[in-house]
């Protein structure tokens, strides 16, 4: 009674993975180049050409990044692993249910610290709050943390498996 | 909390837990969860395995609190 192992679900075959990780890493070579032009960038130079002045390859690669992210992380979390069963399913949502959770309790505190500092603290103390804060709730990061805790959690299971 | 004997059932049939997955059609690490209980099947899986053993899924899943 052998039957093949069900995709359950996903919403991509496991194939679309590897065409993941491929984009991440061109989304990471088009990043650090993008960061590259406009670190040497200066503002004297900015101020001299003017905004609508922008090199033409700068503007194509600030579009380019973010599309090249979005379709990576949308092939990389949509897409099945190559045994996708029920078990993997129950992983994934116990992943996404702590996820949410995490989401909303950094909310909640993000939400009491700005209300205090704005009334405690000097005004500069919100811009930094923001700066640590932003990162956190990112709907990018969270979905990589939540690509990289699947990872981890089905190689620890296979290799618990493989000690069995 | 629900308690199986599925290892027991395996070793009867001298079958590994690749050959399990294999059969009813999951993966080896999700063979691996059930039997350690870190996963309670869904009753689809649990109707397969009955299946394929030949015996009614009560013989080899049951409630922790109850007598098997």
């Amino acid at each position: 009674m052998a039957t093949k192992t069900k995709n359950i679900g996903m919403i991509l075959p496991h194939r679309f993975q590897t065409v993941g990780w491929w984009t991440l890493a061109a989304s990471a070579i088009t990043f650090i180049i993008l960061l590259i032009i406009d670190l040497a960038t200066t503002q004297e130079k900015l101020a001299a050409i003017g905004i609508n002045g922008v090199d033409v390859w700068e503007g194509f690669l600030g579009i380019l990044v973010p599309i090249l992210a979005n379709f990576t992380l949308f092939l990389l979390c949509m897409s099945s692993e190559k045994e996708e069963d029920e078990f993997v399913m129950h992983v994934r949502m116990g992943i996404i249910k702590r996820l949410v959770c995490y989401w909303f309790i950094v909310e909640l505190i993000e939400v009491l610290l700005f209300f205090f500092a704005g009334r405690l603290l000097p005004i500069s103390s919100i811009s930094i709050l923001s700066l640590i804060f932003r990162p956190l709730t990112n709907i990018y990061v969270l979905s990589f943390v939540y690509i990289i805790w699947l990872k981890i959690s089905l190689y620890r299971i296979r290799k618990e498996a493989a000690r069995d | 909390m629900i308690k199986n004997n599925l290892r027991v059932e395996r070793a009867i049939k001298r079958i590994s837990q690749a050959q399990l997955a294999e059969a009813i059609g999951v993966s080896r690490q999700t063979i691996f969860a059930i039997e350690n209980e870190k996963f309670v099947p869904s009753t689809e899986l649990a109707l397969r395995m009955s299946a394929y053993f030949g015996k009614p899924v009560n013989e080899f899943f049951w409630l922790e609190d109850k007598e098997k």
